[in-house]
């Protein structure tokens, strides 16, 4: 990977994505998990208490972070928000089954701070349900629940969830619309 | 599902949504063909993108996020509208702000652009920018900086241009200049006087605080953002189970707890919110120390606890000045119920100037009774429990009886302890009736105790219940456990009628679960006269009880059953007086709800039954007061059922009938205010009917026979307050008739009487919107009268006034009763601009200005006439409002026309 140094690791990962390598996107993601998760921390230690840390910042900043300037690649950056909504995705997920386990006393491990940081004011219940319906939407329509994870997750706008999935903008809206119907409906059918 | 089955889905959704709503189904069903489990899933997946709301509209954590922030300072140096973006001057949770300047320098214009950030739902912030702008950009005060325009860019995000204001927000500007408190209290009454201006124009701010208000260099401060909340506000989305990303618009710090909890915002939330300004310009704090910022933690300290008095949220040495008064003032703008605040912001900016001037302030620290009352509501649970202690009594009793009622089935016991359970049984039977009738009626006007008397009686009713149980066959016991259901209906369904949050679908359910025991009883011995008649009287209490709120179709359904057992009950037992009235009773009942209905010819036929049987029974006992008093009444229904249906003479004569069965029993029993209300009555429909035949000389002399009664009831009873708003209905109406004669002194002397009486009974603050809309229409009334005679200056105070009061009262676009009063208030107060506008010796500009506004108002009363007539919820009685009001808009627009 190091074979071209002085350009940020993501970079080369996101161009060899971009060119088709499927193994570089796991890799992409554990990188931005892990910075955003170094840098939730960081913020908790630094923000006053009452500040209540905005997910989309962090993307970004974690996008400065490792990609940085150098990458004078535009449509690197919205790959990397795809990358990104799909990590806070996780992150989100997983922070709220931890709460719901925790809650119910199967004695998982105890929050951890920089997670804790995540916290938005969503029932946690919620997300996990959104997440199990996201799936079954894949199943049958994988770039519609894309479209979702990027509008709803990573905040991307119609115009860069059509870069990223190199679909029109009206395709991106009709899928849109389409699906936030079909999730909502699924979501009460299960209530 | 396969994936061809969500694309066949998919195409069918997208198409159905090109359709006109109202062809949807049809369009749908003929898509999916055959194929029915396709179309429930289309059908459902409609369903869901109307209801849906917010759900998962904006990202899941973006507000003020750094993507808006890119984008946002991208657009400096670009072009919106006639604008160019010089530099953004700020963000919040709406959005950015910006400094800028007219693009096309024609002229030297500068102005703030408010952006409004993606996620937010465009259209119907447009849609309601251009509902209200005429109002908004009406706005002409001082300390209210103006809305100039509002639109979308070229990539579709609302934005709106306003005044762009240079100054410190109004907290830091008392810092900076280190004011003293009694010039803040200065300050701060500018910015009520602010708010004011707008409330009588029926604008609610929704969003005052700190950040909101600034001061410019020369110490005047400004009001931004009016009207722009209520833009932005998410239409109410019902039962949406989703509350992901549930987005009001408001600032937790200072919206009042009705706000928090989502329920309509009126006039007073503004008063909570310069509360809470106050609190911070005189401690530097805010009231609540909220930890967290979770939607239920806010609700639940804003809206459970006390917040800390001004001067013990400060220094001693400053404290002192804001003890007593301040606090009280202060703790009075924050109340949590919006009734017991200061009713206007007018009201608590006066009361900051009586501080000022070291006068005596209205505000007081909550009284002992109040606080009491406050313990039964906010206690309910203490509460609750020393009523548990009665039913815990009967609890002991229950289990003791339970097993004498085995024992009772045992024959070795003794004789003695025979009776003894079976005198526990009666004993818990007993006390659970007292729990449910007696109990509970003594606790009955205490306030804030409903929720406390549904429960007694549920939970006494549970005893009975259990007792039944036990002894299914005791007809008795069944027969009182009917009885009980019917009560619990009663203070469920009372509990609707007072504050429309109630359990109507509660009181159906019970008076439901009467019947089913009733109609048991009946199955059990079929022919038996009591229970047919007990089923009878179920069928009128859900009958009565569902027609009362609006279900008028199901509820004719039950009126009519009811009728047919009481016919057949009569026809069996001809001699029995009691069946023939009740069997007169359903008829009245029937026709009511016919009529509410809109079937006035269904109603004066069963009416004009009713007449037969309540003959009948004066016939066979003339002496009974009761039954004449029953038989006025049908005459009076079927003298309306003519005068509705356009029969104005027969009106006139049906109704003239009942007016020497009303005044011979008035004669015979002088002190019974009943009985000179129902004289009252006749002369007032006497008065209604002539006014329609055209007849105002006449109307006007049946209303002065009225007035007589209504004082003499008044009278012997001052404090009965049906009788002051009877008295005050009265005045109003001979006002109404008095201008229609061109009397306009008289009538504004009638006018004010009116209102005389409205504030007698404390109307202006009334929690019933009746009463408000009374005085409201009253005001109205008043200031036509003085513009027809040339005072503006108090004619213009009068429709301020009155759009005031209308912005307190919240509108219930379901109920006609309240639709309709508010249309006509708006109508009531163009008529003052109207008015204003024809005065002699005004100039153009002015009239106008006058004729504008009088259209603008007959638009919204218009607005209102035609949801109604879509709702069909516009009686017969309003039809022709609707063209009254379309009649005077066209000659607003005729005589702007000719004046431009």
């Amino acid at each position: 990977m190091s074979e071209l140094s002085g350009i940020p690791e993501v970079t080369q990962l996101l161009d060899a994505w971009s060119r088709g390598d499927r193994s570089a996107l796991d890799k992409v993601t554990r990188l931005v998990y892990d910075e955003l998760r170094r840098l939730a921390h960081h913020y908790m230690q630094q923000q006053r208490p009452d500040h209540t840390l905005q997910t989309t910042a962090l993307v970004h900043e974690a996008y400065l972070k490792l990609a940085g300037h150098a990458d004078p690649n535009y449509a690197n950056r919205s790959h990397f928000l795809a990358v990104a909504a799909k990590a806070m995705r996780q992150i989100l997920v997983d922070h709220a089954k931890a709460t719901l386990r925790e809650k119910r006393g199967s004695g998982a491990k105890p929050l951890e701070l920089e997670e804790s940081a995540l916290l938005s004011p969503e029932p946690t219940h919620e997300i996990v349900e959104l997440d199990e319906a996201l799936e079954k939407l894949a199943a049958l329509d994988a770039r519609k629940a894309q479209v979702v994870e990027l509008t709803y997750f990573g905040g991307l706008t119609q115009e860069e969830i059509a870069e990223v999935l190199d679909i029109s903008v009206v395709t991106v809206r009709r899928d849109w619309t389409f699906s936030r119907a079909w999730l909502y409906s699924e979501l009460r059918r299960t209530d | 599902m396969d994936p061809n089955r969500l694309r066949a889905l998919e195409s069918i959704f997208h198409d159905a949504l090109d359709v006109e709503p109202q062809n949807r189904d049809e369009f749908v069903r003929a898509r999916c063909a055959d194929d029915e489990s396709l179309r429930q899933d289309v059908g459902s997946l409609l369903a869901a993108h109307a209801t849906a709301g917010e759900f998962i509209d904006s990202p899941i954590a973006q507000p003020d996020g750094q993507a808006f922030e890119e984008e946002a300072d991208r657009l400096i140096g670009q072009r919106i509208g006639h604008w160019e973006l010089v530099k953004r001057i700020g963000s919040g949770g709406m959005g950015a702000v910006y400094f800028a300047r007219r693009a096309d320098r024609q002229f030297d214009q500068q102005a703030a652009i408010k952006l409004i950030k993606r996620g937010m739902d465009t259209e119907a912030v447009l849609r309601r920018f251009r509902n209200e702008r005429q109002i908004l950009a009406g706005f002409d005060h001082p300390n209210i900086a103006r809305l100039l325009d509002g639109d979308t860019t070229d990539d579709g995000l609302p934005y709106f241009v306003m005044e762009y204001v240079e100054g410190l927000p109004i907290d830091q500007y008392c810092e900076r200049h280190a004011l003293d408190v009694t010039q803040r209290l200065q300050l701060f009454r500018q910015v009520c006087a602010a708010v004011s201006y707008a409330h009588r124009r029926a604008v609610i701010h929704r969003d005052l605080k700190t950040s909101n208000i600034l001061v410019t260099a020369d110490g005047t401060p400004k009001l931004l953002d009016f009207g722009i909340a209520r833009l932005l506000e998410a239409p109410d989305v019902p039962a949406a189970p989703a509350t992901m990303l549930e987005q009001r618009v408001m600032t937790p710090d200072y919206a009042s707890p009705e706000q928090l909890r989502g329920e309509p915002v009126t006039t007073a939330s503004d008063v909570y919110s310069l509360g809470v300004v106050l609190y911070r310009l005189l401690t530097g704090q805010p009231p609540y120390r909220l930890k967290t910022r979770t939607p239920e933690e806010m609700e639940r300290t804003v809206g459970k606890t006390e917040p800390r008095r001004p001067s013990a949220a400060i220094d001693a040495t400053n404290a002192k000045r804001l003890r007593g008064d301040l606090d009280n003032i202060v703790l009075m703008a924050l109340r949590k119920e919006p009734e017991r605040r200061y009713p206007t912001v007018e009201q608590l900016s006066e009361d900051v100037r009586r501080h000022i001037e070291s006068l005596p302030v209205l505000a007081r620290r909550d009284t002992l009774a109040y606080r009491t009352a406050k313990f039964v509501r906010r206690n309910t649970a203490a509460t609750i429990a020393a009523a548990l202690v009665v039913l815990s009594l009967v609890g002991g009793l229950v289990a003791a009886s339970w097993q004498a009622q085995r024992a009772r089935a045992q024959e070795s016991i003794a004789v003695a302890e025979k009776a003894r359970a079976e005198r526990r049984f009666n004993e818990v039977r007993q006390l659970a009736h007292a729990v449910i009738f007696d109990y509970h009626d003594a606790i009955r006007d205490l306030s804030g105790a409903t929720a406390i008397r549904a429960r007694l009686v549920k939970d006494g009713l549970a005893y009975l219940d259990s007792l039944a149980g036990e002894s299914s066959g005791d007809p008795i016991l069944q027969r009182e456990l009917a009885a009980a259901y019917d009560r619990l209906g009663d203070v469920r369904g009372e509990i609707y009628g007072s504050a429309s949050t109630g359990d109507l679908a509660g009181a159906i359910e019970s008076y439901s679960k009467a019947l089913r025991i009733r109609e048991a009883l009946l199955a059990a011995s079929p022919g038996d006269v009591q229970d047919r008649r007990d089923v009878a009287a179920s069928y009128r209490k859900l009958g009565g009880q569902l027609t009362g709120t609006g279900y008028a179709a199901r509820g004719i359904t039950y009126l009519r059953k009811g009728v047919a057992v009481q016919e057949q009950l009569a026809a069996e037992q001809p001699d029995n007086l009691d069946i023939r009235m009740e069997l007169g009773a359903a008829y009245n009942l029937l026709g009511l709800a016919l009529e509410d209905f809109g079937n006035i010819g269904g109603a004066l036929e069963v009416h004009r039954k009713a007449l037969a049987v309540r003959e009948s029974l004066v016939a066979a006992e003339p002496a009974n007061r009761k039954f004449r008093r029953g038989l006025a009444i049908t005459l009076i229904s079927i003298g309306r059922g003519l005068a509705m249906s356009g029969d104005f003479q027969g009106g006139i004569a049906g109704n003239h009938q009942a007016l020497p069965i009303s005044e011979t029993l008035l004669a015979e029993d002088a002190d019974n205010a009943d009985y000179r209300r129902l004289v009252a009555n006749v002369y007032q429909n006497d008065g209604d009917y002539r006014e329609m035949a055209g007849d105002i000389d006449g109307a006007l002399q049946s209303f002065r026979k009225k007035l007589v009664l209504d004082e003499q009831s008044l009278a012997k009873d001052p404090a009965n307050s049906v009788a002051r708003s009877d008295l005050s209905y009265t005045r109003g109406r001979m006002g109404d008739l008095l201008a229609q004669s061109g009397k306009y002194g008289e009538a504004l002397l009638n006018y004010r009487k009116a209102l005389a009486e409205h504030e007698k009974l404390g109307a202006e603050s009334s929690k019933n919107p009746y009463q408000r809309y009374g005085v409201m229409l009253t005001r109205g009334g008043i200031g036509e009268m003085q513009a027809k005679l040339g005072e503006r200056a108090a004619a213009l105070a009068e429709a301020s006034r009155a759009m005031e009061l209308l912005a307190g009262t919240p509108p219930d676009p379901a109920s006609a009763a309240n639709s309709t009063r508010r249309a006509q208030v708006y109508m009531r107060v163009a008529a003052i601009h109207a008015a204003l506008a024809e005065s002699r010796g005004l100039d153009t500009a002015t009239q106008r200005e006058h004729w504008r506004s009088a259209r603008d108002l007959y638009v919204q009363s218009i607005a209102i006439w035609d949801d109604m007539q879509k709702r069909g919820i516009l009686t017969a009685d309003d039809a022709a409002k609707p063209r009254d009001a379309a009649r005077e808009l066209e000659r607003c627009k005729a005589s702007l026309q000719r004046l431009i």
